[in-house]
């Protein structure tokens, strides 16, 4: 693509600024921690819409073209890191609390919390299927609007689902002998 | 471990943090699908999402990601568009609706194949009525054929033996014709 200098240099800061804002919200969702570099991603997303732009500079760059861009190489970037030898893993846990085994605490607790968490699967497994999603997205931390939006129904459908849902593991959760906070 | 006030166990941490820890088990989302889901489109693919987004902190996380990521590439998408001066497009708008416009363009190709495929049903039954009518007719005509042969198979039984006595008959007209010729010699 034959592009003069002060266009070129016009794309390029345009595909940079957006790379940074890739970068931040890959650090803002905590994609990092399933080991990848959000700088490698920035690059490779750059590069690959640089090369979009050198192919065909009257394509339209649809949101949904730029998104599916940004996720390949987001998604590729795990599957890349998932098959990584073990060795090459970072030897210092994560510190945001997101490791399988809480360093903080001692491995009591740490049994505790795997013994929990199980327990707290199988109550929600009793639930019925729309209550027992409506339950997990809201713990996975989605709100109503967004449960109702993935889930096709309306918010307000979503919230006697999450109320029901809620309220049902609460009592399984009691009779297996935990008290938790659901909120 | 998480623990929240009061000592209690707070499950929607706990339940985060295990199923995060628990991701790499999960296979990865198809693009595809998590961008539809994304979009909060409905299909089997994304109920199949959907379910590993509820029981996988990563897929919640990369669901997550996708939303957000929608504003930012529309606005790309408009500053390219501007500096490579082309004619502004509603990015967002085309996002939403492209979707919808392929799902009822795949309703238009199904309907056009349905009745594509009656179409050939209705060409290979009618195909094959016709080539069935003249071999029915053909089996009758062998039947018939089959008949005579027996028939003739009757004529020559001791019963009709009169019409093998007449053919002996016919040859005996050819000797007049061997008369009439020679006579006129």
């Amino acid at each position: 693509m034959s592009l003069d200098p002060a266009l070129r240099t016009r794309l390029h800061r345009l595909l940079a600024d957006y790379g940074a804002k890739v970068r931040s919200l890959i650090d803002g969702h905590g994609l990092g921690h399933y080991g990848i570099d959000p700088a490698d991603i920035e690059q490779e997303v750059r590069i690959r819409l640089w090369k979009a732009l050198e192919r065909d500079r009257n394509a339209a760059f649809h949101t949904s073209f730029i998104q599916r861009v940004v996720l390949t190489v987001v998604i590729d970037a795990i599957r890349a890191a998932n098959a990584r030898p073990v060795e090459a893993l970072p030897e210092v846990p994560d510190d945001a609390g997101m490791a399988f085994i809480d360093p903080t605490a001692g491995p009591e607790r740490n049994a505790s919390g795997i013994n929990d968490f199980d327990r707290i699967v199988g109550c929600m497994a009793e639930l019925p299927e729309r209550r027992r999603k409506a339950v997990a997205l809201h713990l996975q931390g989605f709100s109503l609007r967004e449960i109702g939006q993935l889930s096709g129904t309306s918010e307000e459908a979503a919230r006697k689902l999450l109320d029901r849902g809620l309220e049902s593991l609460r009592e399984s959760l009691a009779v297996s002998g935990i008290v938790g906070d659901i909120e | 471990m998480n623990s929240s006030k009061f000592g209690k166990p707070d499950v929607a941490n706990l339940y985060r943090r295990f199923t995060r820890s628990r991701a790499a088990a999960a296979p990865l989302p198809e693009v595809d699908a998590l961008l539809a889901l994304a979009d909060g489109q409905q299909s089997e693919e994304t109920d199949r999402l959907l379910a590993d987004v509820a029981r996988s902190g990563m897929h919640a996380d990369l669901l997550r990601f996708a939303r957000a990521l929608a504003p930012e590439s529309a606005r790309l998408g408009a500053q390219l568009d501007r500096a490579l001066e082309r004619p502004a497009a509603d990015h967002a708008r085309r996002t939403r609706h492209a979707p919808h416009a392929a799902t009822a363009k795949r309703g238009w190709l199904r309907i056009a194949a349905s009745v594509a495929a009656g179409l050939i049903v209705a060409v290979a039954v009618w195909s094959v009525q016709r080539t069935q009518l003249p071999t029915a007719s053909t089996t009758a005509a062998t039947t018939a054929k089959s008949d005579r042969i027996f028939a003739a198979i009757d004529d020559r039984s001791p019963a009709n033996a009169s019409g093998s006595d007449r053919i002996f008959h016919a040859d005996f007209k050819s000797d007049r014709i061997f008369h009439g010729k020679f006579s006129g010699g």
